[in-house]
Formats: structure tokens, C-alpha cells, sequence
């Protein structure tokens, strides 16, 4: 792991196949470069707008009205809610710093809301020397003052979902087939591979899982602790689970702003 | 070709293979729910599914050796997915279901996706659900369900409703749907229902297709319409993050496009307006279930790949396993050919081996061709032709004439030798040569071989369409009949089959003592591991005793015994064909069946109406009535061919339980069945069963549109008859060889003279037959030993014979030069060889008895032949008993130690007099101690397998060598004697009503009723019985017996 000018290490604590690490990032000029470059490339998507008039013309050929999805698609959407700040962000954090590549851009993999889909916040590969494993990981982002957060607990909490990603292979196999097809015929291709091949070779147990809380309070161990010492009963190897805390330098209310470069929405 | 997947994936695929097996057979004899282990099996099957995406991914349309791989892994993973038990919320699993029935189709097994869907459908889906999204994806899963369940038009129809319906409430609910979401969701929402839309283009493209050949009345491009709505799905999946519809969106793109290759539209597209006709009539057929949209892959194949209809080819061998629609084939093959001597009003000839297989398929074509305006007619395989089938023959009529003409290859050669082509004006198109592996049957496949040698001679414009189970040298055979440059064979790997199909072998164990001296007992069935990719499962499976069959371990030991409790547990999941080596056995393993559990309290229409007719014809005691009323039907040669024929429509109509058959069955099976139990793999003269007849048999178990898995039992009383049976299982069905090499073997002897081998060995008349047939058409040449040897060089037959044995082919090639001084010796009555289907030295012998016996043109009386204190006949049947070719077959009849031919005589006269069966076989057929059962069947069984074919036959030739002397017109009124004998009526009209299926006894009556029906045409004839209605048949044959026969004819003639 490089260092970075912009974080200090609060706390960390390995247990088993889970670790934790809480991280405050420093308000600089790196850390508004971070923002303004890095997570802002993987939020916004200049070539969408462009995209929706082909997407709509040929609609027409269904013989389906296009009225109320043009409205739709029509909008301008920059991203302006926190949590998905928050999710850009965290992708932006790992990449940087725990080498972990996307195989895709943007805010717009969005997944959809249909509550029967599998799916996963994070979808990558973390990538350590000819070592590929697939990354997925779950991002909550809280301004609760309570530690631990209310995101970290209970069916839709962080433990439960990365619980699931761990143990239920329908999910990932689905999201195997799905990623194959962004990997094939680019530079990801070669990391689809050696990732799958680990991950049904290990039993499917050869993945890199990650849990990212955005927070905007101190650092505080309780908030990941109960969860990695839970989470370290289970777990069984190779998979690793880290869980990273990010304590911000500002509110999370804010995020929005500080992305676009402080120009207000 | 391999994958990295695949070779990541490992022996798990293996396994997780053998865990479905394991799964598919426990839950289908057992009704056992899903116990293995899941993981493995979806863990493989994810794996597959993510090689096939792959694959898609890349586009593997031009390379054979990708599509291959992309096929396997694609069934693989629907043999997984299949046995999985359900997950997930009701849509959740509904979308599962989709995915792996498009696998299917991808994998070559869309029938088995269609009937798996069939037989456990999706659930109840949210199609009128408030929320937008919900009710869209529910609306697209239901509709691709059905497009690959195709559940006759219905599916059809509710794919274009659904499909209206959901564009109808777009207004009314996408807005507020699209709006109540957060504005990012609701943009990713929008995107995915743009994707499920033109999935519902595409769906209503191709239901479109599927039924009319066209979309919108005018497009032709199917693939060009599927592809532009899935380029656009895929490219907007890539927009958002679809992780589940993305790749069913890969998925339903591939599947779709096979689909539509699939469909019987595009495998016939642009061929010519009679096939187009003949489509729309298979897709329209009744609007119900029975309407044909696809072809199986065989058939894509064959047809359209392979240009089976395009060709110019002179000879094609199509080489498939049962089961793979090879009639369909032929089908279009002879519309093909029809088309090409529209003008000249070719005709087709379609030769099946059995008279049952006749009647079958005139049946089937009749059928098909009628609304297309094309005459099918079949002439009996009686070997002689009759005034009415020769005015049938001679038809001038243009719409009347026959196009399609069914009978036996034995028939076909007497017909073409009298110079059927010739005077019908009209060209024979096309030879169709049904289960033409027949040609390697000592019996009978040197006759077809030389047949089919002789049509590529004489006949000009004849091509072949040969059709077979797999043979390895299916080319050779095609090279053989078309020349060199014009010829092909189509074959078709083992690898595809209809559906799954486990073969095993039961026996029986001991189990715990009842008392001192009996066991308790299980039957334990073993399956088998077979060339032809059948489940296997690791352990013994199961099945439970019958206290009523058989209460203890020593009741069960025999085979029969065995059979019945296997059947009895097999049926539960529907109809069992059980068999056994002789008539008299069936008879006493179906009398098993005739236990409590199996009466049927109430009959239905059809089984009482077989009975009454059972009852008219063979007497109420005849046990086979009782065994009805336990769903029990019985098919052997000892019963006649009306009660076979409707044994097996009750078969087919599932109305029997059982059908307990000898082991000739599985030569002229063409009806679906759910299981085999085999008492005996055996034939009755002890011979095994060829490989190709046990899979014919075991080929019909549980195919296309039958319960998914087909079981094949065969029951073993010991270790060692298992292993037998174990050894049975495996022999391969090998090249295609000639009948003459076992022929020639046989009579090495005499091989180097023909002039005598008839006498020893009467196999080879039909090849003497042959060079006198040949050198007459060359026109006698003196040079003709020479010639000959030529012509046989080219033949399937001699050539083989050479290259395997060089000696027996010098041998042989001697006694033709012999032979050939003897055909021209002066006066030689060369003539009549082709007119009686004699060889020379059998003509020259009944010239002789004749004149010892005094017969000769004076003695041929139509009116008085067949008189019970007419001597005639006796003499006559005396000379047939001498002939070489007859001996055997009246053998029965000879009656004593110095035959004289009165026995036979007798029969004759009783059965043309119209004596009933039961008298007949009282009086000439019963032995002491025998039961009126044993001697019924032996009666039939040599009435009508030889007496009446044979003796009619002789009779036929007999009339021609002695009645030299007659007038044309005196001839001619006497033709039909011979097909007196055959039907059993004494009556010209009654002939005619028998040809068009009426039974015997009635035949007489209803022509007297319906007046001279001989003078009339036959196709007129069949539209006035067609009509004719009850009262008429009342009036004819009384209260009863009218109703009941008319019945029974209009079944036989498949209008019922």
C-alpha cells in the first residue's frame, strides 16, 4: 500500500481473515485534487447525454410510447446525493490505495432498484502482482453521531450484505456473468480471468470483500469493531474482508459541493 | 474445442452431471424431490452458463468446432439447472426458468425445454401487477416462457395478446412508476424498461414467424428483424448496470436466432409452393396441440443445412437415430419431387418393410397430402396384382392419379418387372426406402438390394432417399445408388436424442424368509452405461414387490413373472410396451397383468368398441376381450391385421396400460411409448434382436412430447443372463453390409453352378431372378456373361463380396457364366420370371407338375374354384408345394409326410368361403390338448404371416404359366383369384372394399349393398364408404354388427 499525503491512520486491528482501519482524511490541497479528479471522474458521465437520443429512436421500432422515458433520460443528473458521493468515493480510496481497478467508469452502472437483483455497491479486481482476486465490496455513508452507526447494523446493514456476498454464490456467479461481458476484449479481460479461475479453483471462497463507512465524526474503533470481531468468527479463508473507515474533513452534507470543485449546485 | 472455464471447472462438471442424473431418475421413477447436492450442480451449471456467454460474447456463428462446444456446454448446463429445486421469490424463479430453457434451446434440446415447461410450467406471474416494472418484467418472462414451451397455438396467441396488452397500459402506469423514483434509479429504470420492450418486439416478431412464415406480411427476414431489436437491448443494457437482464439478454438473443433457424419456415423457405402448402397445413394442423413449428435439430440438418431439398442429388442415405423425424424428411423430399415431374405426374414409390409399417405411414401421408390435392395409395404386399389394383396402376384421371404409391420392396419389384413405368406413362421420381438397413436381412435384403439396382437402371429420372438408423458407411451406400459425382449421405451423429432415456437391467433379490419355505423379494434395477449417452445412476434402484404377480422370491424367478412386476411398477408413469419371444408366451405374460389393481370398472368408448368387434370376429371368450377391460392390448403375428392395427391405436390413444407384444414389434414400431420391458431380447426362432431393431425399439421410449425420461428394461433371471443381456446392450450397429456376403457364404457349395442352388437354397432365386430379369432387358445378348459381370461390379452387393472374399466373388462370377448358358438354352420361358417372381428352374418344375397334374387353361374357373367338391384346386396347391420359393411358407399346410395339397386346399376354400377364424383354426389348427386360445393364434399366426400371402402368390404364378392359352378377357377374369385368397372373399367387390381396409367379414355384405364397387375407382370408392353413414352399414350388416364395423373401418383408415 503507497502512502498518500492526504490520510492518517487512526486505528487498525487484524483478526483472522478480517481486518479493520480507521482512516482520517486530511482537508488539503491533494485531498481537494482527490475529490475534484478522482471521484468526480467516476461520478459523472459526459457521454450519457448523448447516448439517450440513439437509445429513444429506436424505441420507436417497439411500437412503445418514448414520452415519459425521454422526460426521464432528458434530465440533467449530476449527482448530488451524498451516498452516491460516498460510493464514488470509496471506489476512488481503494483504487488509490489498496489496488483495486474497475472495470467500468461511472455513476451511470448505477444497478437498478428491482429488489430480487443481486448485486454489490463495489465490483472489481483487486490486483497484487500476477495475484488477481475479484473485490466486492459494500459502501455505507453516515452523519449519525451514534457509534456504531445504524448502517452497520440489521438486515440492510454493512455486516449482513458482506455476509451475503461471501456465502451466497448465486449472487456472485451473477455478477460474474454480467462482469464478463465489460471485461471481454479490453485490458480487464486478462484479470477476468486469473480472478475466476482463482475464485472457482479456491472453492469460491478466493475473494477480496471490502466494507467503506463514510463518516464526518471522530474516528472511533466501535464503529467497526463488534462487526470485525463478528465477522472474523465466520469468515472462512482465502476470502479477507477488510473494513475501512473514512473519516471525512467535512460534513457529509457537503460532499456534493466539494466534488464539483466547491461550486454550488 | 476446450475453454479456460472449462478446464477450470474440471471433473466438477462431470459430477455435478452424474449428481442431475441422479436427481432426474430418482425424481422421475420415484418421485423423489431434489436431494444431492445443489451447490455442485448450480456451481457447473453457472460455470457453463458464463462459457456460453462467452462464447456469444465472441460470436461463434462460422466456427464449427466453437458452435459444437458452445452447444455441449449449453445442454450440459440445462441437464443441470433442470433438476434444481425452486428458489427464490415467484418471478425470481420464473426468470431462472427462462434461462435455462433457453439454454436448452441453444443446446440442441428445445424439445426437452418445451416439454420440461410443459410438464411443471412457471408459477403465476404478476402480469396485472400495479407497479410498472414488476408487470413489465413479468409480462417479458411469461412471453419468452411460452415462445419456447409452444404449447400449440395458444402460447402463440397469448404472446401477441400480452405483448398489446402491455403497450396498451404503458401510458397508464410508466410515468408514475418512473416518477415515484429517486432521480437516479429512476433514469437506470428507465433504461432497463427500454431493454424489456424490445424484448417484447422481438418476442412478437418471432411469434409471428413461428406461425406465418413472414412478419407483417411481407418480411421474410427474420434474422435480420430479431437482431436489430437485441443490437439495441444490449447496447442500452450497457448503459446501466443490469446485472441479471443483461446477460438473459445475451441469452434470449442466441436462443431467439436459433429459435427462428429452428422454425419449419426458414428450414423450407423458397424450396416451392407445394412445400410452402404443406408447412402451413403442419402449422395450422387443427390449431391445437398437434401443430408442427419446428423441426428437430436432426431435421435442420438434414433439410437445411445439408440442402437436402436444394440438392440434385440422385441418392441420399439419411442416417439418424429413431425418433429423429425422419418421416417428415421424406416428407419434403417428395413434395420435392413431385414438383420436379409435376408435368409428367411423376410418382413417388415409399417401400416400408412390414405391412403394418405400410398401413402406418399411407396412413400418415394420406393425411398430410390429401389438402395438398396429392393421391396416396398403397397395393397390398400380396405378390400378384389384381384388376383393381391394376386399374388403380393404370389410373389415366390426372386428378385421380396416384403420386405417392406405399407398399413392400417385394411387391414394388413384381409391379416395376411387369412393366408398371412403362404402362402407367408416367415416371417414377422418387424411391423412398424406409428402415433400408433391411438391406443386409438375409431374408429379404438381397431382393431390395437388386431391386434398388434394377430401378437405377431401368427407371431414368429415379432418384433414392434411403432411410436408416445410424450405419458408419452411409456414404458408401449413397455412392453405390448415385454414381460417384451425384451422391451424399446425410448422417446425423449419435449425440442427439429425443429426450433422456435410462437403460437397465432388473433382477430379482431375495429377501427375508415369510415362512420355511418361501422368500420375500425386490426387484433391483441396474442401469446400464450405453454408446448412446443413457443415465446411469451408481446404485442399484429399487423396485418394489407385487403381491399380486407374484408373492414370493420363487414365483418371480421367471422371466415372464419378472417382466410383469417390472411393468406393473413402469406403468405407473404411463404406457409400457412389454415383450417376449413367442405368441404363446405373450399370452401368458399379459394374462399376468390381470389383476385387481389394473380393472378398469368403467370402459371407455374406444376400448368397448374393440371388444364388440373382438367379440364379432374372434368369438366373446376370446381371452384378449377380458384383458382389455385390465387395459391390457396383446400384438403378435398370430392375430390378424385389423386387431394388430387397432391394438395400436387404443396404444396410442392411451387407452391401454400395457401393449404385450413379441419382439417383431420393434421392427414396425412407429408409435410413441413411456417404457419397454423386455422378457426375452430375443426373435422367436432364437436369434438375437440386431442392434439396430433394439434401438429402434428403445428409441421410441418416451420421446419428443412423452414424459421426459424413456426407461428401457430388460429382465434377467440370473448373473449370467445379465451379463448376456449386459454384452446385448453394447453390440454396435456397425457398416452397412449386402445380403449376399452371409448368402454367398451359405452356398459356397453350389456357387460356381446356379442352375440348381434354388432347390437347396431358395434365398438366392431372387438373384437368378435377377439375371434373367437383366438379360432380357439387355435384349438376350450373347455376350451377356461379360455384360453382366460389368453391371454386378457396380453393384453394393458383388463389390463388397469382392473386396472381402475374392474367392467366393470368382466362384460366383463361374456360376454366372454357367448359369448364362443356361438362360439361353432355346425355349427358356424367361417371360414368366418377371410375370410370377419365380426363378426359371421353379417355372420349369411347375410346367412339369402341371402337366402331371393336368392343369392347364381348361382348369381355371372362377366360379367354381373355390366349390367344396371341386377337385381343382387340390392339384393346384399340390404343384405349389413343390416350388422352392413356397416351400417353406406352406409348409404348415402340407399335411403328411407325402403332401398332396388337399390340406391346403381346404384352408384355401374355408377362408375364401368366408369361414370364421375360430372354425378355421378348430379344424385344421388345433393339436390335442391344445386350448381354442393356442390354436387361434397358431391359426393366425400361419394364416395370415404365410398361408394366404403365399398361396395367393402361387396361385397368381400358377395362372400365368398355365393359363397360356386363355383370351386377354379370359385372363383378366381371372386375375383376382389370387386376391381371393389373400383377402378371404370370394367376390371382386369385396376385394375392392378389402384394399380400402374394410374387415373381412363385412367386406362381402357392404359390397353387395353398395353394388358393382370393383368397376369404380378406388379413390372414389374410399369417398363414398367416407360418407356413407350408419344406416347403410345397419342395412348391410345388421343392427350391431353395422354400427360396430363401420366404426372399426373409419378407425383403421385413421378418420377417428
Amino acid at each position: 500500500m503507497s502512502s498518500s499525503t492526504f490520510e492518517s491512520l487512526n486505528y487498525e486491528t487484524s483478526d483472522r481473515q478480517v481486518s479493520w482501519r480507521g482512516i482520517s482524511l486530511i482537508d488539503c490541497g491533494d485531498f481537494d485534487s482527490f475529490m475534484t479528479k478522482d471521484v468526480s471522474s467516476r461520478l459523472y458521465d459526459t457521454e450519457e447525454a448523448s447516448q439517450f437520443k440513439t437509445t429513444l429512436r429506436s424505441l420507436a421500432t417497439t411500437g412503445f410510447a418514448e414520452k415519459s422515458l425521454e422526460e426521464i433520460l432528458a434530465a440533467e443528473s449530476l449527482e448530488e446525493r451524498d451516498w452516491a458521493v460516498g460510493e464514488a468515493l470509496a471506489e476512488a480510496y481503494l483504487a488509490h490505495r489498496h489496488n483495486v481497478t474497475w472495470p467500468w467508469n461511472t455513476e451511470r452502472d448505477k444497478r437498478t432498484p428491482k429488489a430480487s437483483l443481486p448485486g454489490a455497491d463495489l465490483i472489481g479486481f483487486e490486483i497484487d502482482g500476477q495475484n488477481v482476486r475479484l473485490a466486492l465490496g459494500e459502501v455505507k455513508t453516515s452523519g449519525e453521531t451514534e457509534t456504531p452507526p445504524g448502517v452497520m447494523k440489521g438486515r440492510s446493514g454493512m455486516k449482513h450484505q458482506i455476509d451475503s456476498l461471501a456465502t451466497d454464490l448465486g449472487v456472485i456467479l451473477q455478477l460474474l456473468k454480467w462482469l464478463l461481458s465489460r471485461c471481454k476484449g479490453n485490458e480487464h479481460e486478462a484479470s477476468f480471468k486469473v480472478a475466476v479461475k482463482l475464485f472457482l479453483e479456491s472453492g469460491n471462497k478466493a475473494i477480496a470483500l471490502f466494507g467503506v463507512l463514510i463518516r464526518d465524526t471522530s474516528p472511533n474503533e466501535l464503529d467497526l469493531k463488534a462487526r470485525g470481531q463478528a465477522m472474523a468468527r465466520t469468515m472462512n479463508a482465502p476470502t479477507t474482508c477488510q473494513l475501512l473507515a473514512l473519516y471525512l474533513p467535512l460534513s457529509i452534507a457537503s460532499l456534493p459541493e466539494k466534488v464539483s470543485g466547491g461550486k454550488p449546485k | 474445442m476446450s475453454h479456460w472455464l472449462l478446464e477450470t471447472l474440471g471433473d466438477t462438471r462431470a459430477e455435478a452431471l452424474r449428481q442431475a442424473s441422479h436427481a432426474q431418475v430418482h425424481r422421475e421413477l420415484f418421485d423423489r424431490a431434489f436431494s444431492e447436492d445443489a451447490s455442485v450442480v448450480r456451481r457447473a451449471g453457472e460455470a457453463l452458463e458464463m462459457t456460453v456467454l462467452d462464447f456469444l460474447i465472441e460470436g461463434v456463428i462460422d466456427d464449427e468446432s466453437r458452435l459444437i462446444t458452445l452447444r455441449s456446454c449449453a445442454a450440459d448446463a440445462f441437464r443441470l439447472f433442470r433438476v434444481l429445486p425452486p428458489k427464490g421469490s415467484d418471478l425470481d424463479w420464473s426468470i431462472f426458468k427462462l434461462r435455462v430453457s433457453a439454454l436448452g434451446v441453444l443446446g440442441e434440446m428445445g424439445a426437452d425445454a418445451a416439454r420440461m415447461l410443459r410438464e411443471s410450467p412457471w408459477p403465476e406471474l404478476p402480469l396485472q401487477s400495479e407497479l410498472w416494472g414488476e408487470r413489465t418484467w413479468a409480462t417479458i418472462v411469461d412471453i419468452w416462457l411460452r415462445l419456447i414451451r409452444k404449447q400449440g397455438w395458444s402460447d402463440r396467441d397469448k404472446v401477441l395478446e400480452r405483448v398489446a396488452a402491455l403497450r396498451d397500459s404503458q401510458m397508464q402506469f410508466e410515468k408514475g412508476y418512473l416518477e415515484a423514483q429517486q432521480p437516479a434509479y429512476a433514469k437506470t429504470s428507465a433504461l432497463e424498461l427500454i431493454v424489456l420492450y424490445h424484448l417484447a418486439k422481438a418476442a412478437e416478431i418471432l411469434a409471428n414467424y413461428i406461425t406465418d412464415g413472414v412478419v407483417d406480411g411481407r418480411n421474410f427476414q427474420i434474422r435480420q428483424l430479431l437482431e436489430a431489436q437485441f443490437d439495441r437491448a444490449i447496447a442500452v443494457c450497457q448503459s446501466a448496470r443490469m446485472v441479471e437482464l443483461e446477460p438473459l439478454t445475451r441469452l434470449l438473443a442466441a436462443c431467439s436466432l436459433q429459435m427462428a433457424e429452428n422454425s419449419i419456415w426458414t428450414v423450407t423457405r423458397a424450396v416451392n409452393s407445394r412445400v410452402t402448402k404443406f408447412v402451413q397445413s403442419l402449422v395450422e394442423r387443427g390449431r391445437g396441440d398437434r401443430a408442427i413449428f419446428d423441426v428437430l435439430p436432426p431435421q435442420r440438418r438434414t433439410l437445411a443445412e445439408k440442402g437436402l431439398l436444394g440438392s440434385s442429388r440422385r441418392a441420399v442415405v439419411v442416417s439418424l437415430p429413431t425418433s429423429s423425424g425422419k418421416t417428415l424428411i421424406a416428407q419434403f423430399r417428395i413434395l420435392q419431387a413431385l414438383n420436379q415431374f409435376d408435368n409428367e405426374r411423376g410418382w413417388v414409390a415409399y417401400l416400408a418393410p412390414t405391412r403394418t409399417l405400410v398401413n402406418q405411414i399411407t396412413r400418415q401421408l394420406r393425411r398430410d397430402f390429401t389438402p395438398l390435392k396429392i393421391v396416396v395409395e398403397q397395393v397390398s404386399p400380396a405378390l400378384e396384382v389384381d384388376t383393381i389394383e391394376s386399374r388403380l396402376l393404370h389410373e389415366t384421371d390426372r386428378d385421380q392419379v396416384f403420386r405417392v404409391l406405399v407398399t413392400t420392396p417385394e411387391k414394388l419389384d413384381l409391379m416395376l418387372r411387369q412393366g408398371l413405368e412403362r404402362e402407367s406413362g408416367r415416371p417414377l421420381t422418387l424411391v423412398v426406402v424406409d428402415e433400408a438397413h433391411n438391406i443386409q436381412s438375409v431374408r429379404r435384403g438381397l431382393k431390395l438390394e437388386l431391386l434398388l439396382a434394377t430401378i437405377n437402371n431401368e427407371c431414368q429420372h429415379a432418384q433414392f432417399l434411403l432411410l436408416t438408423p445410424f450405419i458408419s458407411n452411409a456414404r458408401e451406400v449413397a455412392r453405390w445408388l448415385g454414381g460417384t459425382t451425384s451422391s451424399d449421405d446425410i448422417s446425423f451423429a449419435l449425440d442427439w436424442q429425443p429426450n433422456d432415456r435410462v437403460i437397465g437391467i432388473v433382477q430379482a433379490e431375495k429377501g427375508k424368509p415369510l415362512n420355511r419355505r418361501s422368500f420375500d423379494y425386490e426387484l433391483r434395477l441396474e442401469t446400464i452405461h450405453t454408446s448412446r449417452n443413457t443415465l446411469v445412476v451408481d446404485e442399484m434402484l429399487a423396485l418394489p414387490k407385487n403381491n399380486d404377480i407374484a408373492g414370493t422370491y420363487n414365483q418371480v424367478s421367471d422371466l415372464s413373472t419378472l417382466a410383469a412386476v417390472t411393468a406393473q411398477r413402469l406403468q405407473e408413469r404411463g404406457p409400457i410396451i412389454v415383450m417376449h419371444t413367442r405368441p404363446e408366451w405373450v399370452w401368458t405374460l399379459a394374462d399376468k397383468f390381470r389383476i385387481d389393481a389394473n380393472k378398469q370398472h368403467h370402459l371407455s368408448e374406444k376400448l368397448s368398441l374393440v371388444q364388440q368387434f373382438l367379440e364379432l370376429e374372434l368369438g366373446a371368450n376370446f381371452p384378449l376381450n377380458d384383458l382389455l377391460s385390465y387395459g391390457v392390448g396383446v400384438h403378435h403375428a398370430g392375430l390378424s391385421d385389423d386387431v394388430r392395427a387397432l391394438m395400436e391405436w387404443l396404444f396410442e390413444e392411451s387407452e391401454l396400460r400395457f401393449l404385450v407384444a413379441t419382439t417383431t414389434i420393434a421392427q414396425g414400431v412407429n408409435f410413441p411409448v413411456t417404457g419397454v420391458v423386455m422378457a426375452s431380447h430375443q426373435y422367436p426362432y432364437g436369434q438375437d434382436m440386431p442392434p439396430e431393431d433394439f434401438w429402434n425399439i428403445a428409441g421410441r421410449a418416451g420421446r419428443v412430447g412423452q414424459g421426459s425420461l424413456g426407461i428401457v428394461a430388460l429382465v434377467a433371471e440370473n448373473t449370467a443372463k445379465a451379463n448376456t443381456l449386459r454384452k446385448f446392450i453394447n453390440r454396435q450397429s456397425g457398416e452397412l453390409n449386402s445380403a449376399l456376403i452371409a448368402l454367398a457364404d451359405e452356398a459356397s457349395d453350389l456357387l460356381s453352378d446356379l442352375t440348381g442352388i434354388v432347390y437347396k437354397y431358395p434365398e438366392w432365386s431372387t438373384f437368378v431372378q435377377y439375371l434373367a430379369h437383366t438379360y432380357q432387358q439387355m435384349g438376350a445378348p450373347a455376350s451377356f456373361a461379360d455384360e453382366i459381370e460389368q453391371v454386378l461390379r457396380g453393384t453394393f452387393g458383388f463389390d463388397k463380396l469382392r473386396t472381402q472374399n475374392s474367392q467366393l466373388a470368382n466362384k460366383l462370377l463361374q456360376g454366372i457364366h454357367s448359369y448364362t448358358d443356361y438362360l439361353q438354352r432355346p425355349g427358356q420361358p424367361l417371360k414368366l420370371v418377371d410375370s410370377t417372381g419365380f426363378s426359371l428352374q421353379s417355372i420349369r418344375t411347375v410346367l412339369s407338375a402341371a402337366s402331371a397334374e393336368r392343369i392347364n387353361s381348361e382348369s381355371w374357373n372362377s366360379e367354381s374354384l373355390f366349390l367344396h367338391d371341386n377337385q381343382v384346386l387340390q392339384g393346384m396347391m399340390g404343384v405349389l408345394l413343390r416350388v422352392p420359393e413356397l416351400r417353406e411358407n406352406l409348409k404348415v399346410a402340407t399335411g403328411g409326410p407325402d403332401p398332396d395339397g388337399n390340406r391346403l386346399a381346404l384352408i384355401v376354400k374355408d377362408w375364401v368361403n368366408g369361414v370364421s377364424l375360430s372354425e378355421i383354426a378348430s379344424r385344421y389348427f388345433t393339436k390335442d390338448g391344445d386350448d381354442a386360445t393356442k390354436s387361434m393364434t397358431n391359426c393366425g399366426k400361419n394364416l395370415f404371416g404365410k398361408l394366404t400371402q403365399t398361396a395367393s402368390w402361387g396361385l397368381g404364378a400358377l395362372l400365368s404359366i398355365t393359363g397360356g392359352n386363355l383370351s386377354e378377357d379370359e385372363f383378366n377374369a381371372l386375375r383376382n383369384l389370387p386376391s381371393r385368397v389373400y383377402y378371404g372373399v370370394n367376390d371382386d367387390s369385396a376385394i375392392a372394399l378389402r384394399l380400402l381396409g374394410v374387415p373381412r367379414a363385412a367386406a362381402t355384405p357392404l359390397a353387395i349393398a353398395l353394388g358393382n364397387v370393383s368397376e369404380r375407382s378406388l379413390t372414389e370408392v374410399r369417398e363414398t364408404l367416407k360418407t356413407l353413414d350408419e344406416t347403410k352399414w345397419i342395412q348391410a350388416l345388421g343392427q350391431a354388427e353395422g354400427r360396430i364395423y363401420r366404426q372399426v373401418w373409419r378407425v383403421l383408415e385413421g378418420l377417428e
